[in-house]
Parts: C-alpha cells; sequence; structure tokens
C-alpha cells in the first residue's frame, strides 16, 4: 500500500478571527515591510516584543512557562501571516520554531522557568550551533569538543572548536549547539554528540560576521575557546544527541516557512502583469497559484496530522523538498513571465532581485534536498 | 463538515474495500494487459453495477448507491490505482448530472461530453480526472519502488544507488502533491454549497497540478524501470497512456492554468492571499 496519505485538513473556520487580528496587527505595526524585501530577516527587538505581548510566540507551549496553550493549527496561521506580510520575525522565530521545544523537553526545570517566559515575551534570540567547517550535511561529524572539567563546587564542561554558517549568532542570547563529548563508536558513528545549552555572553566565544552574497551580514563563524558551560545546561542524555530528534522536526520541515520565503514576487508579478495580462502570462500565473495552493495544502494537512498525534514523517519532507524548491524558483519563473511587460516595473524587478539573490540559500539551509530526499528515500523503504 | 470523517470511515471503507477487491479480482492490469481479446470488458462492468459503483452519485430514491461526493472520490481514487480504461468516471459524474435535474438515469455506461463547457459538468470531470490520476500516480510510485528493490544491477538492487533514490523521492513528492491537489478539490466540491469560486481555486489547481506531476511522474516511473517499462508486455504503459489521455479531458494544464491566471490577475494581487489563506 501506498507509504502517502493527506487527511482532508482544512483550518477551522473559528481560526478566521484570529487571523483577521494577525493581520490588523501587522497592518499597525510593519505597515512597509512587505514593500521592503529584506524586512523579513530584521531583528527587530521592539517589534519582537509586541509580538510576544500578543501571545503569538511560544502559542503551543504550557501556560507556566509563558505559553499559550494554544494549538499547532493555530500557531499555523499566525506563521503563515507573518510570512505573507513580509514581517520581520528573525529575533523570535528561532526559539518559537526550534529552541524552545528542545527546552521544553530535555531542559531542567530551572532553566525552562528561566529562559521560556523570557521567548515567549520576544526578549529572547536563539541561534543553532550545528555546522563546522569540516562538517555541515554530515553532522555526526562534528568535532568541536566538550570536555568535562571539576573545578571545586563548579562542576561542568569545557568547549574547544569553531561553528560556521551560524544564523544570528551575532544577536542571540542563547544557542542550542551540538558539541563532541566521546567519540564515536565502531558500532554506532551517531555516538558522542551532545546537545548544550550556550549562554552567548560568556567568556570564551567570538563571533565573526560572514558577508553573504546579498551583501548581508546574517551568519557567522563562532570561536569556543574554554567555554565553560555548567553541567545543568546539558540538554538530554550526554552522546545521545542522535536519539533525540523529535516530533518537533517535523513541524519544522513541513511549515509555511518552507514555501512563502520568496512569496512576494507572486504578489508583485500579480501588479505587474496587471489585470489583463496576456495568454502566456496569465497561463504562467495560473500554475504558480496552482502549485502555491497546493503546497499549502500539503502544509496544512501535515499539521493537521501531527496536531492529531498522527506521524506524517514523509509527508512533511515532501513539503520541504518540493516546498523549498518551489520557492527557490518562483523569481525566476515570474521573471520570464513579465519579460514582456513595458512601462513601470521598477518595484516587480527590485523584488525579483532580492529573492532570487537570497534563492541559491532555501535548498540548502536547514537540510540540503540530497539529504532530505534520503530521508524520504529511507520512508520509502529504500534504506 | 471538513472535522467529521467518521460516517466517511465506516462506509467509505466498506466501499472502498469493495472497489478494490473487483479491481483486484477482475480488473487486473497485467492480466488485462496480457489479455488478447476484450472480453475482460463485460464481467468487470457487471461487477461494479452489482455492486452499486457505477450508480454511487445517484441517491436511492432514483436507483443509485447514494454514497457521498467523498466517497464517489475514493471509489474513482482507487479505480485510478488499476488505470482500466472503463467509462466509470464518465458513468458517475452522468448519473450525478441526471440526478441533479431530476431525469431518470439511463443503465449501462454513460457518456459526458469530455470537452464540455458546461461550468458544474466541467468542475466535475476535472475533479474526477485529477483524482483517477492521483490514483495511477500511487501505483507508479509503490510499483516503481518495488521494482528498485528487487531489480540488480551492479551487483547490488538499483534502489541502493543514490541517483535512483532521489529520483523515486521526486516521484514521492509528486504523487504527495497529486494526492494532495486532487483531494482537497474533492473535498471542496463535498463541502462548498455550490460550484463557487473557491470550488474553481481547487479544482483548477487540482487539474493543473496534477497534470503536471503526470508528466514529471510517468517519465521518472519509466527511467527507474528501464527498458522493460517500455515494452508491451509489462504494465506500466497501461498508466502511462492513461494519464496521457486523463490529462487532456476536462480542459488540460494549460487551459485551466490560463482561466486561474486571468481570474487571479482580475481579482488582483491584494485578493489573492485571502483566498488562497480561506482554502
Amino acid at each position: 500500500m501506498s507509504p502517502i496519505h493527506f487527511d482532508q485538513i482544512r483550518l477551522p473556520r473559528e481560526l478566521q478571527a484570529l487571523r483577521e487580528e494577525v493581520r490588523e496587527f501587522l497592518r499597525r505595526e510593519a505597515p512597509g515591510a512587505a514593500s521592503a524585501p529584506s524586512s523579513r530577516a530584521e531583528y527587530n527587538a521592539e517589534f519582537s516584543r509586541k509580538v510576544g505581548a500578543k501571545g503569538w510566540i511560544g502559542m503551543t507551549w504550557p501556560r507556566r512557562y509563558g505559553g499559550g496553550e494554544r494549538s499547532f493549527l493555530e500557531r499555523y496561521v499566525v506563521t503563515e501571516e507573518f510570512r505573507v506580510a513580509n514581517a520581520p520575525v528573525a529575533l523570535h522565530f528561532t526559539a518559537d520554531r526550534q529552541s524552545g521545544p528542545i527546552l521544553l523537553k530535555y531542559a531542567g526545570e530551572p532553566l525552562k522557568q528561566s529562559i521560556l517566559p523570557r521567548i515567549t515575551r520576544g526578549e529572547c534570540c536563539f541561534c543553532i550551533g550545528m555546522s563546522e567547517p569540516g562538517s555541515g550535511s554530515d553532522l555526526f561529524a562534528a568535532k568541536t569538543k566538550a570536555t568535562r572539567v571539576k573545578n571545586g563546587a563548579s562542576s561542568g564542561w569545557k568547549i574547544n572548536g569553531t561553528k560556521i554558517w551560524t544564523s544570528g549568532a551575532h544577536h542571540a542570547n542563547y544557542m542550542i549547539g551540538l558539541f563532541r563529548t566521546s567519540a564515536p563508536t565502531k558500532e554506532n558513528r551517531r555516538h558522542g554528540l551532545t546537545q548544550f545549552l550556550v549562554d552567548m555572553s560568556r567568556p570564551g566565544i567570538k563571533v565573526n560576521p560572514i558577508e553573504d552574497m546579498s551583501g548581508g551580514k546574517h551568519f557567522n563563524e563562532v570561536v569556543f575557546e574554554d567555554l565553560f558551560i555548567p553541567d545543568d545546561h546539558v540538554l538530554g542524555d550526554v552522546d545521545m544527541a542522535w536519539k533525540q530528534a523529535t516530533s518537533e522536526l517535523a513541524y519544522e520541515r513541513s511549515g509555511p516557512e518552507r514555501f512563502l520565503e520568496t512569496i512576494q514576487v507572486l504578489f508583485a508579478l500579480v501588479r505587474v502583469l496587471g489585470e489583463k495580462p496576456d495568454l502566456r502570462g496569465a497561463e504562467g500565473l495560473g500554475r504558480l497559484v496552482a502549485q502555491l495552493h497546493t503546497l499549502r495544502r500539503m502544509s496544512v494537512s501535515v499539521n493537521g496530522m501531527l496536531q492529531a498525534g498522527k506521524e506524517p514523517v514523509l509527508e512533511g519532507s515532501i513539503v520541504k523538498d518540493v516546498g523549498t524548491i518551489w520557492e527557490q524558483a518562483l523569481p525566476h519563473r515570474a521573471r520570464e513571465l513579465a519579460a514582456f511587460v513595458e512601462g513601470s516595473r521598477k518595484e516587480f524587478d527590485a523584488v525579483v532581485r532580492h529573492a532570487a539573490t537570497i534563492a541559491p540559500k532555501l535548498t540548502i539551509q536547514g537540510g540540503t534536498t540530497e539529504v532530505l530526499r534520503g530521508i524520504i528515500a529511507r520512508g520509502l523503504g529504500l534504506r | 463538515m471538513p472535522w467529521d470523517n467518521s460516517r466517511m470511515n465506516i462506509a467509505g471503507n466498506l466501499i472502498a474495500d469493495a472497489t478494490r477487491r473487483i479491481f483486484r479480482d477482475l480488473g487486473d492490469p497485467q492480466a488485462l494487459n496480457l489479455a488478447r481479446d476484450e472480453s475482460w470488458r463485460a464481467p468487470l462492468w457487471r461487477a461494479l453495477e452489482d455492486a452499486g459503483l457505477t450508480r454511487a452519485w445517484v441517491p436511492e430514491n432514483h436507483g443509485g448507491a447514494g454514497a457521498s461526493i467523498a466517497e464517489g472520490f475514493e471509489i474513482l481514487r482507487i479505480s485510478g490505482e488499476f488505470a482500466v480504461a472503463v467509462p466509470l468516471g464518465e458513468t458517475l459524474i452522468a448519473g450525478w448530472a441526471f440526478a441533479r435535474d431530476g431525469k431518470k438515469v439511463p443503465s449501462g455506461p454513460l457518456e459526458v461530453d469530455l470537452s464540455t463547457k458546461d461550468n458544474a459538468l466541467q468542475l466535475m470531470g476535472a475533479a474526477v480526472r485529477a483524482m483517477q490520476m492521483a490514483g495511477a500516480l500511487q501505483s507508479m510510485l509503490d510499483r516503481s519502488v518495488a521494482y528498485a528493490k528487487e531489480r540488480v544491477a551492479f551487483e547490488r538492487p538499483i534502489g541502493g544507488f543514490q541517483a535512483v533514490q532521489h529520483n523515486l523521492a521526486r516521484l514521492a513528492g509528486e504523487t504527495a502533491a497529486a494526492l494532495a491537489a486532487a483531494g482537497s478539490a474533492a473535498d471542496a466540491i463535498a463541502t462548498e454549497p455550490e460550484f463557487n469560486d473557491a470550488v474553481f481555486l481547487e479544482v483548477a489547481s487540482a487539474k493543473i497540478r496534477v497534470g503536471e506531476a503526470a508528466e514529471t511522474g510517468a517519465a521518472i516511473a519509466h527511467q527507474v524501470h528501464g527498458a522493460i517499462g517500455f515494452s508491451r508486455e509489462h504494465v506500466l504503459h497501461r498508466y502511462t497512456q492513461r494519464l496521457w489521455a486523463w490529462r487532456d479531458d476536462f480542459g488540460s494544464e494549460s487551459q485551466w492554468a490560463a482561466r486561474l491566471g486571468a481570474h487571479v490577475a482580475r481579482n488582483g494581487a491584494d485578493a489573492l492571499w485571502p483566498a488562497l489563506a480561506a482554502r
């Protein structure tokens, strides 16, 4: 029997009120974002605090940690509206999507109580320390070393090594880092890595910005020199990080941010083609809309199935594979379709130029297309 | 009520099981492929008729099975898995249309003009073909994966090669898109009060996206199967040929795309996201 299945799930109608509230908030608080192509990547402390005050960060988390105990479908509505408005979410989005859920699952009580409420208030920025100069997609080749140290009362770990391509490290209050605590074993090359919570304000951390091809300075090299991490900052079991993939991973792969990264291009295309596009423009536009609608229906379905306690692991990986390829190609398709439009096209050209410049990273960040297709092949029983 | 699948689960499973059993017994694509004549046709159609499947969308008081729209689409998806060239889709649609117009439904297999301009008929037809194509793609994926696991080349199953794995992952992606798009369009027809703009967006999108999936999907399925898949003897061509026929019925993806694009352009950029988000 076929391994692929999508439940027919639609966002419940009662979420329309939430959607209107989000749109109203965005019109008020981020009015220029949609017309400023790079707005999405901005770290805006004031904006993130306002989002936190609305209860839209950590929406699904328990109330005792500042969360809203709301459903993943409610979070879905907020996430997609923020993406479509191109709102500046860089400060809080990583913590909201990934880091918070990891802390919820693996951190001790005192850490959860001190950090999670700050995330939900939009005051706490996280980065993710995975890649290293010698290990990217092959996470389990990480070498940055964590050595046990004991100085009287303070027992913990000493970190030495380098992480790279770390987005937002220059803004982050914390990193969740993957460090080597022992050597891999013969039987299991994934053994020996441990997740740590890193307080980025501690001595022993140097953050060096790396300029990217769009001229932005979003990612960094992070060098650790005898950084001390206390014992209670170990997340989960020592040496066992490989076992700690959680269901959050499926949310992370299948969310609306996996196909809406360049969405401003589509809106700009509709504007530049005008009310009566030629047949070529109309046909091309129709295909793009059909493809986007399909991606969104896949994504909503996966999120609904997760919310219902199912495990659409294969479907979630497919959303990211098909979605990132689509958003990467979008600026180029739009450029072709608008090729013969004359007259005012300045805004369109600017949006396309920006999107085309960030497009190459979309199939690399957070797991490359090749890694994803390997995961899908495993889901098909080929590995 | 998109959340209430309970009726669908109980009654729907019975109908799905019956459909699958009939096609497995009397419409197996491999058996049909090797048959030298058309003698399989009559028994298959009779079994479908006896089970009430050919009148799924005709209400019970009109002598039909009175199945729901969703159940009918499930019958059609399963028929797609077998890629059999019987007019089941046409007969379901025609029965639905006769009953809608309060007319008596004739017996036997029925026909529908595949290039009809009747709005509701065209939408039903496109949604039906999209669903059958999605079913066919599911089967092509299953068959391709199974073949890649058993066929040995260079001293190992070809499914062990990364290049083949990645092709199959793409086929899975196209199949997933087809299932999601066709399923969503069927659900829209089942739940919307009329053939409105929402149904148009859903059905147009399904016919376009599934048609695109058919092109990529069939190419990969053939690539994985190699020369044997191109032979008359192998069953794969039955799927490929059904896809090529079905994607042209009730409007090709190009025709639907031109209509959908014109519609989106007419409504303007600011109306696009709200229309998508409402689905």
